[in-house]
This record gives structure tokens, C-alpha cells and sequence, in this order.
């Protein structure tokens, strides 16, 4: 499954269930901020970390974070992994 | 609990509308401003109160509990309650919020919430919902959300709720007045989350055990039993106290239902959410709009090709604000000037005239003089810098750059055990290193601000010595100002490096909003800047005259000239100054700028080799004595104590390696 790390900058996606790997600390964060399985995602920006837009409110992901929010998308909205 | 008692879904609602949650007389009312960070709370307690709170745009503004006279009722309280995201609590910020509501008994709550973000705000709504006190919710930032093409059915979203709801625009005081009306005529919040079995059932079974044993609560049982459950850590501790002997009991249930299903904390948010969502989108039409210029330079600000102009932009003219016109023109025309051309000259004969005896004149316009150099000091060295600090600070904290350095800084941030987000501290400590430690309650880990708060008394200088080293290093060359900034820099990170890694626990990856880019409102900034002044003077003043005080008295009774030879080794050997420089060190003890500005007073006698030297070690001196009470404040004296006694020899031994690498390089 693509994580939203991987998505190219301009594309909407739509949340699934983060990385179980993920401390529940920080999913809970996430849910917090809004970011709940099911609601869409515009990605605005992938350097100098993973931004997105969520109902109109910009929000910053560190690396280890965006690696492990998952989402569903088409394979053409996804950029090949980082070098 | 009585086991055979049963009580209805209508009796149990019915303590929660009714009865459960105190309810204050009419008298003396208070009203408690509640919201996610970063809503404009704040500028709300400043339009309802008239009284001026820390206000920014960016997270965590607000990290303790604020509160004035309400204008719009006589008697009546207003409380600014640190932002909060979600209930049960989790950060020092939430538990400061939950701390208010269950503590203050408010009267109504006032919700201020981003009309930008309809759904998380409304998360927030229900969580307060439960707690049974009425409310009003303000939906705050609406031009924002109208250039963005969101419209929201305020008369929908009220009939929902069972309360007002209001738009607002606090920066222009849009909707205040109607705010105010809400919050003297609060409703409780009919909307409800509807929680999944088997969770449903454990809170009403708590609630129940609640209800029995407790017939008042500051909040209502339900929403007691709801935080309880997701182990709010608060409420555990105000149910420890009121029921203790119903704990034991309260806490096997809860521990049942975790070892089937895991944390409930993320159920109960989960519901919310649903529910959140759901009256969001009945009340929500967006339109697509085209990204606002505010957007649009937001992204600049953090592109991968321009954000490093636009910071070193934002630092040069941050630079030739303070550093050229506050700590050299400014300065010049009050230092040389208005008090060494004419004030202190009439002051010098006017005392000399007058005094009965001679010590009082030398206490007074001496050498060491209360107003020769304390006031001197004071007014006309640190006055004019930290105004233009303040100034330059209070406009880009309110421009929303600040959210975005944190992002910039982020990478750099990590190496040293913290994320971006203590670049606000570090930054707010480039003003004022005492404010700058309170600030560190912004940061998610005890360990985080114990490593933000150690590199801040280390290496971090105030705007009164920032201004000073920038006045004297700057007129050297700009190598000199540069060299000293990557002294600092290295110190900082060899600093970071290692207390990152002896430090235990583990980095928290940074999650952050980011606020609109907006051009600041001036108004706003003067405020900020004028009250951020009083605090600092309130605190400099006395601690200068304090000070040269202390100064005077070691020169009359000959212990200073002792210390000074007993100091020359290390200050004329190891650091190569000349032998008056150990004064300033000694001076440097009281205050860092008051010792930087002892050695800027020794202007020619040094080389610029000596400067360097001198700076870099008064920089990286202990901290001042109001630092030093903050830091015990926050992190308990023994850390201050230690801190202290690690500081000292640190920043003897780098400004020892400096002259070192300095006389290497052939420079001294």
C-alpha cells in the first residue's frame, strides 16, 4: 500500500489506517489534526517535508511520519521512492 | 455503587443537562475561552477583556491559563485556556485546559474554533459537550475561511448544536459583541457522539458509579466517566481525591476493556470524528477557490529553491533593523549622545555638587555609579535594541514565518535529540532567555525542553547582548559577527549532539499546522511589543541597579581589584584579555548582556582577536540570574545548579580554544 510520502505533490488521496508500526501517541496526534482514515488529502508539498491540506488547513509530516501514513491512490498520482 | 439500583439513559442525561455539572449564581460569573492551538483564543480574551495576553500566530502562544475582567458584565471573569486539540488530554497545554474546567467552575464555555476546519473543530465541540456546561462557539478566522471558498449555514450549524454559533474575525473584532451576547446566554450543546458497544455500555456503567458517589462534579458524569476512560489524566487525579475509595473499581473495569480492545482513547476520538463529520458536512458547502496570495506565499517561504534567500532575507533585514539602526544608531545617539554628551554630565555635576559624602557620589555618577552605569546601561544601551528586537520579532511571530522556520529547521533540529518546533523557544530566547524557558512547555517531552532549555542558557544570547555583540563585532567586520554566530552554532550542536544522546528517552517527529502567512496587523505588534517591554525593563532595571550595586561595593571595599588579580591567569593567559576584562566577567555573573555590555564599554582597548575571545565567552557565560530562577522554575533547582556549574568551565574552555585557533591562524 502507497504511503503518503509517495505521493506526487498535487494529488488527493484518501487516508487509511496508519502503519501499525506507528506509536499510538502520534495517531492519535494525527487524529487530533484530522487526519482520520476515510477523509481526503491534498498533498501541496514533499520537501523539505510531506505537507498536506487537510479542509483547508496546511499541516507538516516529518519523514517518519508520512513513511507510515498509509492511503489509497492511483498508481499515477504515486512518485517512485526517494533515492 | 448500590448494584441493584438501575438507573435510565434519562435520568443519567438528565444529571448531565441538568444537575451534575456546578452550575455558579449569577454573580461573579466566570467564562472560559477553550479551543485547538492557534485559533486566535487569545485575540478573543483581548477584544472580550481589553487586557493583553502573549498573542502570535503560531502554536502554543498561551501556556498558562490567562484571565481579566470581562468588559460585557460587570464582575464577570474571562479565562484564555492553553490551546487544546483533544479530550482526554495528552499534552502540559490539554491538562492546563482540563485543569481550568474542572478547577474554575466557568459558568459557560466559549468555543473559539477555525472556521477553516469545520470537522476537527467540531471534534472539539462534542468532547466539551460532554462535560455539561453550556456554550457558545465562535467560529473564528472566518474571512479566512471565506477566501478559501468554505460557507458554513451558521443558523443549521446552530440548531444542530443547541447553541449559538457565531462567526468571528478577532483580528478585526468582527463578531466579538455577539460573542459576548452567546456566552451571557450559553445553551448545553445537544450534539452528542454516539460511542461503539462495548464502549457505550462501560461509560454508562462509570457514569452510574460516578453519579452514585458523587453529586456534584465540575463536570458532568458522563463526560467524567468519557475522559476517565481514556485515561485522562487529570480527571484521574481529581476522581483519586473525590472518590478514592470507587478507584480501585473504576480502574479494573477500565483495565478490562483495554485488555480486550486496546487504548480507548482512539475509540472515543474515533466517534467523535464520525459524529464531528457528520453535522460538519450538513452544515458545509466549499466551493473551489483558487489558493489565496497568502497560500501561495506560505509554499514560497518553504520552497526547496527559495526559502533559503527568502531566511537569509528575512535575517539581513532582521540584522540592519537591530543590529545597524538599534545597536548602532539608536545606541550612538543615546549613549554618546543624550547621556554621555549631556545627561550624564549634568547629572555628574549636579550630584557632585550636592552629595554630603564622597561615597555617595561614587555610588551614584562613579565608575561603578547607580546612574553612570546601571541606568546608563539600562536605558541607553539596552532600551534601544531590545525595542527594535521586540519589533522585528513581534512582526514575524505574527506573520506566521515562525511555524514555517520550524519546518526549515527541522532536519537540523533532529540531529540534536529535538524537532522544529524548538526553534520558537530558541528563537522568542534570541529576546529574552527567561521568557524564552517559560515557552519550552510548548515542546510534547520533559526531555525535549530539558535539552532546549540547557542549549538556551548555554548558548543563546538575549536581544540586549545580541545587540551588543552585533554593535561591536559588526563595526570589526562582518568576518568577526560571522565567526562568532559559528562558534555559537558549533557549540549548540556539539552541545545538542551529546545531550541528545546521554539524555534518555526518545525524539518526537514533528506533526505541526501551519498558519496563514498574513501581513501583520501593526497595531498588534505595537501591543506585544510594548507589554514584552515592560516585562523586560520591570526585570532589567532593577537587576542593572542591582548589579552595579553588587560592582560598587566590590570596588569600595577593595575585594574587586582582589578578584580581578585572582582571575588574571585565566582571563590574561588562557582567554589573552586584558586584565580589566575579568570586571566584565564578574558583572557578567548578574546579567550576560551586562557583562558583554562591560566589555563593548572597553571598545578600542581590545583587539578584535580579544573581542572575539571576549564575546564568545561571555556569551556562552552563566545565564542571568532571572534565567537561572526561570530554569528551577521549570526543571527543579538541582538541574539549574548543575546547569550552572557545567556552563562556566564550558564557556572558559571555548573561549580559550578560540584565542587558540585564533593565534593558529595568525588572527591574534
Amino acid at each position: 500500500m502507497n504511503t503518503i510520502d509517495r505521493v506526487r505533490v498535487g494529488a488527493t488521496v484518501r487516508l487509511v489506517e496508519p502503519d501499525p508500526s506507528l506509536e499510538a501517541s502520534l495517531r492519535e496526534h494525527l487524529a487530533a489534526f484530522g487526519l482520520l482514515p476515510g477523509h481526503p488529502v491534498t498533498v501541496v508539498a514533499q520537501r523539505p517535508m510531506t505537507i498536506v491540506l487537510c479542509d483547508h488547513v496546511e499541516l507538516a509530516l516529518e519523514a517518519a511520519v508520512a513513511a507510515k501514513l498509509r492511503v489509497t491512490t492511483p498508481a499515477a498520482q504515486s512518485r517512485p521512492p526517494r533515492a | 455503587m448500590n448494584a441493584n439500583r438501575s438507573h435510565s439513559w434519562a435520568e443519567m442525561h438528565g444529571h448531565i443537562l441538568t444537575g451534575a455539572a456546578e452550575r455558579p449564581e449569577r454573580e461573579a460569573r466566570t467564562y472560559a475561552l477553550v479551543g485547538a492551538p492557534n485559533v486566535g483564543k487569545s485575540v478573543v480574551f483581548h477584544r472580550l477583556t481589553g487586557t493583553y495576553v502573549d498573542v502570535s500566530n503560531y502554536p502554543g502562544t498561551t501556556v498558562e491559563v490567562a484571565r481579566a475582567a470581562a468588559r460585557f458584565e460587570a464582575g464577570a471573569t474571562i479565562l484564555d485556556t492553553p490551546g487544546a486539540l483533544a479530550f482526554p488530554s495528552r499534552s502540559d497545554d490539554e491538562r492546563a485546559a482540563l485543569r481550568a474546567l474542572l478547577h474554575e467552575n466557568p459558568a459557560a464555555l466559549g468555543q473559539v474554533a477555525d472556521a477553516k476546519h469545520l470537522r476537527r473543530s467540531l471534534a472539539i465541540t462534542l468532547a466539551l459537550a460532554e462535560t455539561g456546561r453550556p456554550m457558545v462557539l465562535a467560529l473564528n478566522m472566518s474571512d479566512e475561511a471565506d477566501a478559501r471558498g468554505v460557507a458554513i449555514d451558521v443558523a443549521r450549524l446552530s440548531k444542530a448544536l443547541g447553541i449559538d454559533v457565531v462567526r468571528t474575525v478577532a483580528t478585526t473584532g468582527e463578531g466579538v459583541r455577539q460573542l459576548a451576547h452567546g456566552l451571557a446566554r450559553a445553551r448545553v450543546c445537544v450534539a452528542q457522539a454516539a460511542y461503539p458497544q462495548p464502549l457505550a455500555r462501560l461509560i454508562d456503567a462509570v457514569t452510574l458509579r460516578l453519579a452514585d458517589r458523587l453529586a456534584r462534579a465540575p463536570i458532568a458524569h458522563r463526560g467524567m466517566a468519557i475522559l476517565f476512560l481514556g485515561r485522562d489524566p487529570e480527571v484521574e487525579a481529581w476522581l483519586a481525591v473525590h472518590v478514592p475509595d470507587a478507584m480501585r473499581d473504576l480502574v479494573l473495569l477500565r483495565e478490562a476493556a483495554e485488555r480486550d480492545g486496546g487504548r480507548l482513547a482512539p475509540v472515543i476520538a474515533h466517534a467523535r470524528a464520525e459524529a464531528a463529520a457528520r453535522i460538519a458536512a450538513s452544515a458545509l458547502s466549499a466551493t473551489k477557490a483558487a489558493p489565496t496570495r497568502s497560500t501561495l506565499a506560505g509554499r514560497l517561504v518553504l520552497h526547496p529553491v527559495w526559502s533559503l534567500p527568502i531566511l537569509l532575507g528575512v535575517l539581513s533585514l532582521t540584522y540592519l533593523f537591530v543590529g545597524v539602526l538599534g545597536a548602532g544608531t539608536l545606541v550612538g545617539w543615546l549613549e554618546e549622545g543624550l547621556f554621555g554628551g549631556t545627561i550624564n554630565p549634568a547629572v555628574t555635576r549636579f550630584v557632585e555638587a550636592r552629595a554630603p559624602w564622597p561615597w555617595l557620589a561614587s555610588l551614584l555618577v562613579g565608575r561603578y555609579g547607580l546612574w553612570t552605569m546601571g541606568m546608563t546601561y539600562a536605558v541607553a544601551l539596552v532600551l534601544p535594541i531590545v525595542t527594535t528586537f521586540f519589533l522585528a520579532f513581534g512582526f514575524l511571530e505574527d506573520s506566521g514565518y515562525f511555524a514555517r522556520l520550524a519546518v526549515l529547521a527541522n532536519r537540523s533540529f533532529a540531529r540534536i535529540g529535538l524537532n522544529g518546533r524548538a526553534v520558537l523557544p530558541m528563537v522568542l530566547g534570541l529576546g529574552c532567555v527567561t521568557m524564552a524557558t517559560l515557552t519550552t512547555r510548548i515542546l510534547a517531552t520533559p526531555r525535549e525542553r530539558l535539552i532546549a532549555t540547557f542549549l538556551m542558557a548555554l548558548a543563546i544570547p538575549c536581544s540586549a547582548q545580541l545587540g551588543v555583540v552585533m554593535g561591536m563585532l559588526g563595526a570589526l567586520g562582518l568576518a568577526w559577527l560571522l565567526a562568532w554566530v559559528g562558534v555559537l552554532v558549533a557549540v549548540i550542536g556539539l552541545a545538542g549532539f551529546l545531550a541528545a544522546r546521554l539524555i534518555p528517552g526518545k525524539r518526537i517527529p514533528l506533526v505541526a499546522e501551519l498558519p496563514p502567512l498574513r501581513w501583520p496587523v501593526a497595531g498588534n505588534v505595537l501591543k506585544k511589543t510594548s507589554a514584552r517591554l515592560y516585562w523586560y525593563l520591570r526585570e532589567v532595571i532593577p537587576l542593572f541597579l542591582a548589579g552595579t550595586f553588587a560592582m560598587w561595593s566590590l570596588d569600595a571595599s577593595g575585594a574587586l581589584p582582589w578578584i580581578v588579580a585572582r582571575a588574571e591567569p585565566l582571563v590574561t593567559g588562557w582567554l589573552g584579555l586584558p586584565r580589566e576584562a575579568a570586571a566584565a566577567f564578574v558583572m557578567g555573573f548578574l546579567r550576560r548582556d551586562f557583562g558583554a555590555t562591560g566589555l563593548f564599554a572597553m571598545g578600542a582597548a581590545l583587539s578584535p582577536a580579544q573581542a572575539l575571545v571576549g564575546m564568545v565567552t561571555i556569551t556562552l557565560f552563566v545565564p542571568c540570574i532571572a534565567s537561572v530562577l526561570m530554569i528551577g522554575k521549570e526543571q527543579g533547582a538541582a538541574r539549574a545548579a548543575l546547569m550552572v556549574a557545567m556552563i562556566v568551565p564550558v564557556a572558559v574552555l571555548v573561549g580559550g580554544l578560540v584565542r587558540l585557533a585564533l593565534v593558529a591562524a595568525g588572527l591574534a
